[in-house]
């Protein structure tokens, strides 16, 4: 009896011995979840400074533009983005602010639009994109009628408008 | 019966050591945890590439008849969308080599190789989910990556 005990043992374990020396791969797994939101996301650096100070006799004062004191940059993730922009107050009477915005690659820009407290659009079309550094231009134009005007100060505000 | 005593002990012993064996395999994978899901919903603006991490997983690995070149793949069960990326990087056991980050597909590919004996260790695995402006907006779903260890013994 306890011959047949030892020799079952021996048995048990030599076989054991024989499938771990041949279990040499293991496998296992693991879910892994992920996905992507709408992004719309824009950043503005710069802070330009405008200021008229000459004419050509017999016409309207000469307008100043700045091109290279700000910048822009846009992420989406979506199709057909826009760029809006609107300042808090009507600028003086004679006095006209404009922006322009570079356009991202397969975009479209307006080109210079006057600023007021009702958004306008400068930048459509802007589909899966992600580009820095672009240009953004200001114009201030006035009238002869406009006068004299104390230096002020206005904040443009940008928005971003998702596609779909 | 000295001999009798004898011969039960040493039957013992080799029971208990049957139930080594079968308790613990010369070699053992398995993955602890399920990732975080990892949902991109910002972006550095301007910036291309948008991704999450996640980090909260290990793995547990034990190659006792290695010889040092002992291999763990990973695949995935379907690729990945147009513009996206999961890259796993698993930390090596002792004397084992890291090739993270590791971008994942239907593939098998390695992640850590040259894994020595090891008696068993909890380990890291970070995972980066990677997406491009063109990728656009993608559902959240899954995708179960298959673990393989190879051990040559």
């Amino acid at each position: 009896m306890i011959f047949n005990n030892v020799r079952c043992a021996a048995v048990a374990l030599a076989l054991v011995a024989f499938g771990a020396a041949s279990a040499q791969a293991q496998t296992a797994t693991q879910t892994v979840t992920f996905g992507v939101n709408a992004i719309n996301q824009i950043a503005f650096a710069g802070s330009p400074t405008l200021t008229i100070t000459t004419a050509v006799a017999g016409a309207a004062p000469t307008s100043v533009t700045d091109a290279l004191s700000a910048t822009w940059a846009v992420t989406t993730n979506q199709t057909g983005a826009k760029i809006t922009a609107s300042i808090p107050a009507a600028m003086g009477t004679g006095l006209t602010l404009s922006v322009s915005l570079t356009a991202p690659t397969g975009a479209t820009s307006a080109g210079f639009q006057a600023l007021s407290t009702t958004a306008v659009d400068l930048v459509t079309v802007i589909t899966k994109q992600a580009q820095a550094s672009l240009g953004v231009s200001y114009k201030l134009d006035a009238t002869a009628a406009a006068g004299v005007v104390a230096s002020s100060t206005k904040v443009v505000t940008y928005t971003i408008t998702g596609g779909t | 019966m000295r001999i009798a005593s004898a011969l039960l002990l040493a039957a013992g012993l080799m029971l208990s050591s049957v139930r080594s064996a079968i308790a613990q395999p010369s070699t053992m994978l398995s993955v602890n945890g399920t990732p975080a899901s990892m949902i991109i919903s910002s972006a550095v603006t301007g910036v291309g590439s948008m991704s999450v991490t996640d980090a909260t997983t290990t793995y547990f690995v034990r190659v006792k008849n290695a010889s040092g070149n002992g291999t763990i793949s990973a695949q995935l069960s379907a690729p990945m969308p147009l513009g996206t990326t999961l890259s796993l990087t698993m930390t090596p056991s002792f004397g084992a080599t890291s090739l993270g980050p590791v971008d994942l597909s239907t593939v098998s590919q390695a992640v850590v190789t040259n894994i020595q004996k090891e008696n068993g260790s909890t380990l890291a695995m970070t995972y980066v989910f990677a997406a491009t402006a063109a990728a656009g907006v993608v559902p959240t779903q899954s995708r179960t990556v298959t673990f393989t260890l190879v051990a040559v013994p």
